[in-house]
């Protein structure tokens, strides 16, 4: 399907009443009703107590989601098909938000820089539930018997801290890098699914006020990991909890399944593989790694749903195993680690190039070493299981495939540090990032490496070193590299420059934060201190107290670069269309993007050079080029 | 016409020599072997300090893991950091808003990628050689000796502790030492980890499962023991008083917690 950037059509298509209606509000009311209804209805039906409590959940939750996106319009696509409403140029226009301004926003959208800042928006929405968590739990440990937060709200925070964290920096990935972006870089006038793209901001919402709802209706002490049977246990909390991580898979699919169509088939004239931005591969790999193991999680959380309602046993003996869920929950947690690793790389890749004025070092390298770190990423889930027992007879085999992904790895930031090595610096915020990112690659990628190593993984699984390293992962580099690459691309999402002055305060606020909140924590760790823990022996008082300072400053350093975005957002200069004399066609658009992306279809000449199109690289493919 | 970028216009270069500008693999090289040796230096000297002082070869083990990874990681943080900062000494500072003139595309070839991951393969072949050395080597049970069965079962929120052969089920663990020793362990409700922090190794406590842990206390002392896996609401509170005593000391508090008056065949026996 195509848009067609038409004014609407002469006659009002059927159903064209009711989609115009819909979008936030609507979905609110129909889900309100919907799992009001639901939840009266399943108490008539199930006995309250034991599974009935998380049947009338589980019915009240579906029914939520269903009704949301019911007015929401995500399901418009595949129901205006069963109704027979008439499709056409006025109803992709319609769905399009032609005409609609920023109402756009908050309606069912195919535009896919809508759809790239509706992931966003819920994106920061979960960050900034997740940081109030961090910051509660750097609180508790402050000293080694607090009382701040009792042991049950602890161990809720510590949930809601790392699923939203998870979740949110996902979302930062699929929105502005992969739907946003990614479609521009490669030339493309539209992505190749727009209602596929559209359906997933939609999907997410609901799972996020689902995911919130946990806090009211008891919280699930258990961790991200959400460990059975320690999940068969939980509150009710957690048959909604199990919901939204099913809603999170969908999305995931959905998002993976549209980024990788788009690059495949929408790439405009001329755009060939070799000549594809580092960052379009980068989203590509990690889509389709995403794709291909998102499994793992619905079947866990299926057979979760099913333990809690249904009363089968998949995860408690004698018939099941908590095994079970670890060994399959690897499987798609490891390599969404690096589903997670490989976009932001990639993106800083393109900063690197576009900040040191030459392209990218060797960009073939580079994707084949994604492809490895993505094949790689399948068999290494041994090192989360080094202290099970099982299966010792592999664990050299798993130790020694977990210590191989170091060599892609490498090259890719080998590749990073020749783009820089002797270039024309030009020393802007986004590349701030890149460095950042470097070191903390570093300081990760050592830790991981000792971790590898199952004699120490078994002296340091389930402690703070983990935790230091993870956070040095998923904060150090994940986190700050998609900071960089949204204040890089934020003139094109925004149409404003951003205030680099106050976004350099919260940078140096974020370096210093992450040393010294994450390097305590080796040291704490390395004394032997346990995660996840609300009290700790007085033996690790000062590292913890040093960590806690240095989250404060890391907190304030986000509050501060956040700030420097909402103020560059309402008060910043309007930006040009290619503010940083970049080479990839992302910046040979107009700023604001029209729908169609591009004014005439981009081609790129023949000769030009690898992610370097040069001065006429988006030439006019003379007057009738368009479609 | 791109124009040499490395030339320095300002004062920022370090002795505003320009040196850096003009001689980046010098500074690489500088910075790299300063930072280099740092590393080194700490890989060698933290561990031992910070980490818990062992009670088992195998803890004995993940100190020298520890220094001997921080040793690989030297020559990596030396090329990471100096090649960084060579980037930015002596770049130009003119106009922030306007972009520097294009740096000519990098040099570096093929070659350089296929040094890149010949490095990393000399790293990682390292560090693989070293792990499955040292992993059989730990895992290799200490000949001779009749190892003493512990039965480890983890409660929410409590370790218990059995002695086969004995009525002993005892909520610390006490350890005769120099004995080698066979944990078997097992969960009564959730997934728990069983880790005796001296001991440098840890076993997850599955219900339904036995898992083993085998290892051989050689220091007198006390240790913690505290769970690994959360645990639910008192997961930070599960934690287990530990202590290593001598042979004679062990038979002791065997009695103590309540086993048969112990023959001198039996001291023999159970304090071996």
């Amino acid at each position: 399907m195509t848009v067609v950037d038409a004014p609407t059509g002469h006659r009002a298509p059927r159903g064209r009443t009711v989609r115009r209606r819909q979008g936030a509000v609507a979905g609110l009311v129909v889900g309100a009703v919907a799992a009001g209804a639901a939840w009266v209805g399943a108490h008539v039906l199930f006995e309250v107590g034991n599974w009935g409590t998380d049947r009338v959940t589980a019915v009240a939750m579906v029914a939520w989601i269903v009704g949301f996106n019911l007015g929401a319009g995500t399901w418009n696509p595949a129901l205006g098909w069963l109704l027979g409403w008439s499709d056409g140029p006025g109803v992709e226009a319609d769905e399009a938000g032609v005409g609609l301004g920023r109402s756009r926003y908050l309606r069912f959208c195919t535009d896919h820089k809508v759809v790239g800042l509706q992931y966003l928006a819920l994106g920061l929405v979960l960050l900034a539930v997740g940081g109030v968590g961090a910051v509660l739990i750097r609180t508790q440990l402050l000293s080694p018997h607090s009382t701040f937060l009792g042991p049950t709200a602890y161990g809720d925070v510590v949930t809601l801290h790392g699923l939203c964290m998870v979740i949110g920096v996902l979302l930062l990935l699929i929105g502005p890098f992969a739907t946003s972006v990614v479609p521009l870089m490669i030339g493309a006038r539209s992505v190749a699914l727009p209602r596929v793209a559209a359906m997933g901001p939609w999907i997410m919402a609901s799972a996020v006020v689902v995911l919130m709802s946990t806090v009211v209706i008891g919280g699930a002490d258990v961790g991200w990991t959400t460990y059975a049977p320690l999940a068969d246990q939980a509150s009710p909390a957690m048959t909604a909890l199990a919901l939204a991580l099913v809603c999170l898979v969908v999305t995931v699919v959905l998002s993976g399944i549209s980024t990788v169509a788009t690059v495949v088939t929408q790439r405009a004239l001329g755009m060939t593989a070799r000549r594809m931005p580092v960052m379009a591969w980068g989203s590509v790999i990690a889509g389709a790694l995403a794709v291909a193991t998102m499994a793992g999680l619905l079947l866990v959380m299926t057979l979760v749903l099913t333990d809690r309602t249904m009363g089968t046993s998949f995860f408690v003996p004698p018939w099941g195993s908590g095994r079970l869920y670890e060994l399959v929950f690897w499987t798609m947690g490891q390599p969404l680690l690096y589903v997670l690793l490989i976009p932001p790389a990639a993106a800083l890749l393109e900063v690197a190039a576009t900040f040191a004025r030459r392209p990218v070092f060797r960009p073939g390298a580079v994707v084949v070493a994604f492809v490895a770190i993505a094949g790689l990423s399948l068999v290494t889930l041994g090192s989360h299981l080094a202290t099970s027992g099982l299966a010792p007879a592999v664990t050299g085999a798993s130790m020694v495939l977990t210590e191989l992904i170091a060599v892609p790895v490498g090259v890719v930031v080998l590749c990073l540090l020749a783009t820089l090595w002797r270039g024309s610096i030009w020393a802007r915020l986004p590349l701030y990032f890149v460095y950042l990112f470097v070191w903390d690659m570093l300081l990760g990628g050592v830790s991981g490496a000792l971790l590898g190593n199952t004699t120490a993984d078994r002296a340091f699984h389930g402690g703070t070193v983990v935790t230091a390293h993870l956070h040095l992962m998923m904060v150090g580099s994940v986190l700050v590299g998609a900071a960089g690459g949204l204040v890089y691309w934020y003139p094109k999402l925004t149409g404003r420059l951003f205030d680099e002055r106050t976004g350099r305060v919260g940078f140096w606020c974020i370096a210093l934060g992450i040393q010294v909140t994450f390097l305590a924590q080796f040291w704490a760790g390395a004394q032997g201190m346990p995660r996840r823990v609300a009290w700790y022996e007085p033996l690790f008082r000062t590292a913890n107290q040093v960590s806690t300072v240095g989250a404060y400053l890391l907190t304030l350093g986000w509050l501060v670069l956040l700030w420097a975005a909402v103020r560059s957002f309402r008060h910043g200069r309007p930006a040009p269309s290619d503010p940083w004399k970049a080479t990839t066609l992302e910046w040979r658009t107009p700023t604001p993007v029209p729908l169609r992306n591009f004014p005439v279809e981009p081609v790129l000449e023949p000769t030009s050079a690898v992610a370097r199109p040069g001065p006429s690289g988006a030439t006019p493919a003379g007057a009738g080029g368009g479609r | 016409m791109p124009s040499d970028p490395t030339v320095t216009t300002g004062p920022s270069a370090p002795g505003g020599s320009g040196a850096g500008a003009r001689h980046p693999w010098l500074v690489a090289l500088t910075v790299g072997v300063v930072v280099g040796a740092v590393v080194a230096g700490l890989a060698v000297v933290l561990p031992p300090r910070v980490l818990p002082t062992p009670a088992t070869g195998t803890a004995t083990d993940v100190t020298r893991t520890a220094q001997f990874v921080g040793l690989l990681a030297a020559p990596a943080a030396g090329l990471v950091v100096g090649v960084a900062v060579a980037s930015l000494v002596g770049r130009r500072r003119g106009d922030p808003d306007e972009p520097p003139p294009d740096a000519p595309n990098a040099t570096g070839t093929g070659r350089t990628v296929l040094l890149g991951v010949v490095g990393a393969a000399v790293l990682v072949g390292a560090l693989a050689a070293w792990g499955l050395a040292v992993g059989s080597s730990s895992a290799s049970a200490s000949p001779g000796r009749q190892p003493l069965v512990v039965r480890v079962t983890g409660h929410q929120w409590v370790w218990t502790f059995a002695y086969p052969g004995t009525p002993v089920v005892a909520t610390s663990l006490v350890l005769p030492v120099g004995r080698p020793v066979t944990f078997e362990v097992t969960s009564a409700d959730v997934t728990h980890g069983f880790h005796p922090v001296a001991f440098g190794t840890q076993v997850e406590a599955q219900p339904g499962v036995t898992t083993v842990l085998e290892v051989t206390p050689d220091r007198l002392g006390p240790f913690r023991v505290q769970c690994t896996q959360l645990c639910g609401l008192l997961h930070s509170a599960m934690v287990a008083d530990g202590a290593v005593v001598s042979r004679n000391g062990f038979a002791r508090w065997l009695v103590a917690q309540g086993a048969p008056a112990p023959s001198a065949e039996r001291i023999a026996q159970v304090g071996r």
